[in-house]
């Protein structure tokens, strides 16, 4: 037989009768298709979406800026500090504070220490504008001569769920008012007390119609005390002279630059 | 896909898996084929539902088929002793027949001293039906002109096998022609069936 002979006798070969019985075969053999049932999809969906939610509510901690503190140190005595700054304008004279502080200098050629006398200069700015309160630090150092002058941010630690915190970054939302008061002074008090001779109190009070203010008390010394009272939601709007009775009257750049050339020759004189 | 389903896609094609597998596994025993098929059949109806298109079948099928029975040969010869199968031996259903391993045995002979690809292409060509492209892919061969080229060895290859076969071992049909092509013997027979009737 020859090749091409040979194959068509074995395709010619019919296998019917085995054929009859493979599907029971198959049923009784196989493992079944591998296919999800339907109820198994719907509990694997909702389960991935329990953990989903789950993971997204599990609160985070953030560091989040809540305001600048200006902190400067003069040789400027402090009469002489605030009338320099009473002048200027866009500085709310309520939110800075005068301290006398005493250094002793050591001097490197005797060894000895002199004390001196300083003015710490500390100015609050409840919103978290760093080019803001970079233009009051420059603002102020055009008015008085400081031998150091520093920008420290005011930062909190605050708990919220993964969606707020994703809101906050990509949004800029403004902080969830319903976070506890308690924490905020806290944590704003601890900042003040830690950087500051000045020990500030800041507590969140809120009024009959439900609006929150920040209130901040800086004890005067002699002075007494003077309390400051802002909305907690204008802490993100820049001052202005018209939402402010306790600014004075604008002064111009000009005026500033004047007065700091008086203030060096008075320096020269001493 | 439904049993029913799945039986109707694969009765066209029955008859050609089934005696490529046999001649597939040639040089093997009944119960090893056997073997090859059913478990080629289990993982085609198992797996059919990740068939993109059904009238890929045939090729995906044998393709099944060709895999099952490489991975068969690769196994450790002492394996081959042991069933790998979870199908229960014994059991009624088989899909050879009896005598089916009796015949064509010359060519099964044949094609049992073939390299198995060598062996996979031509009766893919032969028993399958699939043109030289299609058998490119089964054989996940990088060109046609390899297997074009595999063909045309196997034949001569094969075709010198069986003259050799047949030279050793001659069919009785060869022998019969032989018989009555010989006057001597012819004559001896005559004589033979004279003194079988008592003459």
């Amino acid at each position: 037989m020859n090749v091409p002979e040979a194959f068509k006798s074995l395709k010619n070969h019919d296998h019917s009768s085995s054929f009859n019985g493979l599907g029971t075969w198959l049923d009784q053999h196989s493992k079944g298709p591998k296919q999800m049932k339907n109820f198994y999809k719907i509990a694997a969906s909702l389960v991935a979406t329990a953990i989903i939610l789950v993971a997204c509510t599990v609160p985070v901690q953030q560091e989040e800026e809540i305001g600048y503190m200006i902190r400067g140190l003069s040789t400027e005595s402090e009469a002489v500090g605030k009338g320099k700054i009473a002048n200027l304008s866009g500085i709310n004279m309520a939110e800075v504070q005068f301290i006398p502080v005493l250094h002793e200098i050591i001097n490197k050629e005797s060894s000895n220490s002199e004390p001196q006398v300083y003015t710490e200069v500390v100015m609050l700015m409840p919103q978290a504008n760093l080019k803001a309160a970079q233009d009051k630090a420059n603002a102020l150092m055009a008015a008085v001569d400081f031998d150091q002058i520093d920008i420290m941010p005011i930062q909190e630690t605050v708990e919220r769920t993964f969606f707020e915190s994703a809101l906050q970054k990509t949004f800029n939302v403004k902080i969830d008012p319903d976070l506890s008061e308690a924490q905020i002074s806290a944590r704003i008090n601890n900042f003040l007390h830690e950087n500051s001779s000045v020990v500030e109190t800041a507590v969140i009070e809120e009024d009959e119609k439900g609006n929150r203010h920040a209130v901040f008390v800086f004890e005067m010394g002699e002075d007494g005390k003077f309390e400051v009272k802002r909305d907690i939601e204008e802490l993100y709007n820049d001052l202005t002279p018209e939402k402010n009775e306790f600014l004075h009257k604008d002064v111009s750049e000009e005026d500033v630059l004047q007065l700091k050339k008086l203030k060096e020759e008075q320096k020269k004189e001493d | 896909m439904t049993n029913s389903e799945f039986t109707q896609l694969l009765n066209p094609h029955y008859n050609d898996a089934v005696n490529y597998c046999r001649a597939l596994c040639a040089g093997s025993n009944q119960a090893e084929a056997e073997e090859v098929l059913q478990q080629s059949l289990l993982k085609a109806f198992e797996n059919v539902d990740s068939l993109a298109e059904t009238k890929k079948f045939k090729s995906w099928l044998f393709q099944i088929i060709t895999r099952s029975f490489y991975n068969a040969i690769r196994r450790p010869f002492w394996k081959r002793f042991v069933s790998q199968s979870t199908i229960n031996e014994g059991e009624d259903f088989h899909i050879y027949e009896a005598d089916y391993f009796d015949e064509n045995q010359q060519l099964i002979a044949a094609l049992a001293k073939l390299e198995s690809k060598e062996r996979a292409a031509i009766l893919l060509f032969e028993l399958g039906g699939f043109s030289i492209k299609e058998i490119t892919v089964i054989q996940k061969e990088g060109s046609e002109s390899a297997i074009k080229s595999r063909l045309s060895r196997t034949r001569a290859k094969l075709k010198e096998i069986m003259e050799k076969l047949e030279e050793e071992n001659p069919s009785p049909e060869k022998i019969q022609s032989l018989k009555t092509s010989d006057l001597y013997h012819e004559t001896s027979e005559l004589i033979n069936q004279y003194k079988s009737m008592g003459g």
